[in-house]
């Protein structure tokens, strides 16, 4: 009987961890905290009945980012669901910021600094909770556009249809999103690496 | 025509090369603008870098579990 709370006790804390790695992912991907509970709940439900059938050669991590990307693909291809990711493009939010990046000519106003590469794991560390608050600050939808090419890998056909977008759209979101997080990225990660 | 594009230009073309192949022209002249631009070569490093981390990003176990700034 105690042997077998104490696995439980294991399980639930295990669990938990996952369950807080998962959202993480899952809020990024859909940027809507309750859409995300609602999809890291249905990952947990598939995790807790099919752990038996998990090789032995994925983490537990790995395959349950897998099986929650399947979630997340899946409620954007859902076609009951279809108007809800259909919100207006934002994109435009971050026209201002790229534009200023050029002069008239399409030259850099200024020149652009190479990064400090990490030195070590640490350092690492630092720089991706630096790009997750990058990925926080973008707008909703193209976040989202974003999260569905670099993190799902939807071909940018099938974004375009997802999201009900034009090819030409796509590209320029996808762009202004790559512009934003590395304006971003130059601001906070070289301030937080020139800290002493 | 101008033979080379504008840093502003090979910037849309390095996103754009990220997502689908670029056509051959497009793709000779944005080469050869890196090869002669630090700022281009720079953007290019890191628009790759960020690409390559966030894919470590989603598996990384030592992450602290907090919400940015809403």
């Amino acid at each position: 009987m105690s042997a077998g709370s104490r696995t439980v006790g294991i399980l639930e804390q295990e669990l938990a961890d996952l369950r807080a790695q998962l959202l993480r992912h899952a809020r990024h991907a859909v940027h809507d905290a309750w859409l995300a509970e609602d999809l890291v709940q249905e990952t947990l439900i598939v995790v807790m009945q099919k752990d038996h059938t998990r090789r032995g050669d994925s983490t537990l991590l790995t395959w349950a980012v897998g099986i929650l990307k399947h979630k997340v693909a899946d409620w954007y291809r859902s076609p009951s669901r279809k108007r809800m990711v259909q919100l207006d493009t934002d994109d435009e939010q971050l026209e201002p910021a790229v534009q200023a990046l050029h002069d008239s000519n399409g030259a850099y106003v200024d020149q652009v600094r190479a990064w400090q590469q990490p030195e070590n794991r640490e350092e690492v560390r630092q720089m991706m909770v630096v790009l997750l608050r990058c990925l926080d600050c973008l707008p909703k939808q193209t976040g989202r556009v974003f999260m569905m090419r670099e993190w799902l890998g939807f071909e940018t056909s099938e974004i375009c249809q997802r999201a009900a977008i034009s090819a030409e759209n796509c590209r320029t979101i996808l762009h202004r999103a790559r512009t934003a997080l590395r304006v971003c990225m130059q601001r906070d990660w070289i301030t937080a690496k020139a800290k002493p | 025509m101008n033979p080379l594009h504008s840093c502003k230009r090979v910037a849309e073309l390095l996103s754009q090369s990220m997502d689908e192949p670029l056509g051959w022209y497009d793709a000779l002249r944005m080469r050869i603008h890196l090869s002669m631009c630090d700022n281009c070569r720079n953007v290019e490093e890191q628009v790759l870098g960020m690409q390559a981390l966030l894919k470590e990003l989603f598996t990384a176990k030592d992450l602290p579990d907090e919400r940015g700034p809403p």
